[in-house]
């Protein structure tokens, strides 16, 4: 069926318009291709520029940021990984938890701020702190140790790869990196050579422990260190001596320990000198009201 | 799924060396006439038709919006170069002999052809131009053949009426 209209004298026109065909010149194809390739390559530029362009504002806007720690510098919080240098004076870092006081010329770093765990890195200089934190959240750490506060106040300082511990209030655990600890109270000290060893604690600034203890641990003999220690908080360096020796020397420190102190009643002379492991625990809960900080231990 | 559909969508899709063939000889065609027989000048719009055409050729998908776009964009580069031209013949007065009268009317034509709602100016386009049946155009609208003579008959009156040609009732 031919539904087509009659054409009219306006249709004629049209068609006759459209059979007025001029072809197109042989070269056109060749020109558009020419021409497109031309547009083409800086619209591709401008595509590549601008997915780069948007690549790095997403990594600005989405890049792993350091998290905020609870440590505030003068008001301003501290990021984990961010590091504070003091040139001639010191400067103090707050806390819910405390104080950290860095001395002049020291160096310190956030390491670590999570619920669990609050730790900073001493890596040079001192750092005197004073904290109220619960037992084991927060530690600091020096190049061959970690001091874990166990509720205290102390000092931490550090020369090259060795460090020393000095606390004034409650009770530190110094670890060093093989996992041996020491449990350092109020009035103790701590050094940490430079090879990762630890000292055995002592009570007093000076005198003649410190110096009977350099000797014997440079490889002196045991009896004038023994004779050195010769008061009852004493058995704090003695206890920590047990495991260091041996055979008749461990026989002769446990006799020291013994005219200061009594063995509890669950505790034997053989378990203590075979350095049984519940033995020694339960031995040193006990000499730790000796060694004093009792109430602040609070573990 | 999604590479079928792909598939799908460019086998769907013209080419443009398909198109071109198809088309260059009117499209050129309309560029001679609208810009008043200059061939360099037409070469020159045919080439930015196809130019422009190939970054959306995946637009189309059925012959009668390819062809309504290729009459409309061949139509505005012309006037836009005439207006050009005309900018530059005020700063400097053109010595080229004006356009015949029957590149004029041709032009005029075309001109008044683009004027249209597209509703009119396609099946005129696809009728005249592309020597399509009523049905085939019915076909490519998607709409009844009643309609394609209905909106046939509506764009040749206002065709008429803007070319200031008197149109006979059929």
């Amino acid at each position: 069926m031919n539904n087509d209209l009659p054409e009219s004298i306006l249709g004629k026109r049209l068609e006759e318009e459209a059979a007025q065909l001029t072809p197109a010149p042989s070269g056109l194809w060749e020109r558009v291709q020419a021409k497109r390739s031309k547009k083409t390559f800086p619209k591709r530029v401008f595509a590549l520029a601008l997915a780069a362009s948007a690549a790095v504002i997403c990594f600005l806007i989405f890049r792993p940021r350091p998290l905020a720690s609870i440590w505030q510098l003068e008001g301003r919080a501290l990021r984990v990984g961010e590091e504070i240098k003091t040139a001639r004076s010191a400067r103090t870092l707050t806390s819910t938890l405390g104080t950290v006081t860095l001395e002049p010329g020291s160096q310190l770093r956030v390491t670590r701020s999570r619920p669990e765990r609050q730790q900073l890195a001493l890596d040079q200089g001192a750092i005197t702190v004073k904290v109220t934190a619960p037992p084991r959240l927060f530690a600091v750490e020096t190049p061959r140790a970690l001091a874990v506060d166990l509720g205290c106040a102390y000092k931490l300082s550090v020369a090259g790869q060795s460090s020393a511990l000095d606390v004034s209030v409650g009770w530190v655990e110094l670890e060093d990196k093989q996992g041996a600890s020491v449990l350092v109270p109020a009035g103790g000290h701590l050094r940490v050579s430079s090879n990762g060893k630890l000292s055995l604690p002592w009570y007093g600034e000076s005198g003649e422990r410190p110096k009977a203890l350099e000797a014997y641990e440079s490889g002196g003999p045991l009896e004038p260190l023994l004779a050195a220690l010769h008061e009852p908080v004493d058995t704090l360096t003695l206890f920590h001596l047990l495991p260091r020796v041996s055979g008749a020397e461990r026989e002769a420190t446990l006799e020291k320990m013994l005219t200061f102190t009594t063995l509890p009643g669950s505790v034997t002379r053989e378990q203590v000198l075979a350095l049984d492991k519940k033995a020694l625990a339960t031995w040193r809960e006990e000499l730790k009201l000796l060694w004093g900080g009792a109430a602040q231990l609070g573990i | 799924m999604l590479a079928e559909l792909l598939s799908r969508h460019r086998a769907a899709r013209p080419e443009l060396k398909t198109v071109f063939e198809n088309h260059k000889d009117r499209v050129f065609t309309v560029a001679l006439v609208c810009l008043e027989g200059d061939r360099a000048a037409a070469e020159d719009a045919a080439q930015e038709v196809f130019v422009r055409l190939a970054g959306r050729l995946w637009q189309f998908r059925g012959e009668a919006r390819l062809t309504t776009w290729l009459h409309r964009v061949t139509v505005n580069i012309c006037r836009d170069e005439l207006r050009r031209r005309r900018r530059s013949e005020k700063q400097l007065p053109d010595p080229e002999p004006p356009p015949t009268d029957s590149f004029i009317a041709r032009r005029e034509l075309h001109e008044a052809i683009e004027s249209l709602p597209e509703t009119l100016r396609t099946p005129i386009l696809l009728r005249y131009f592309h020597e399509l049946s009523y049905d085939e155009i019915a076909t490519q609208l998607g709409c009844p053949t009643g309609t394609v003579a209905t909106r046939l008959h509506r764009g040749l009156k206002q065709l008429a009426k803007r070319l200031g040609e008197e149109e006979t009732e059929p």
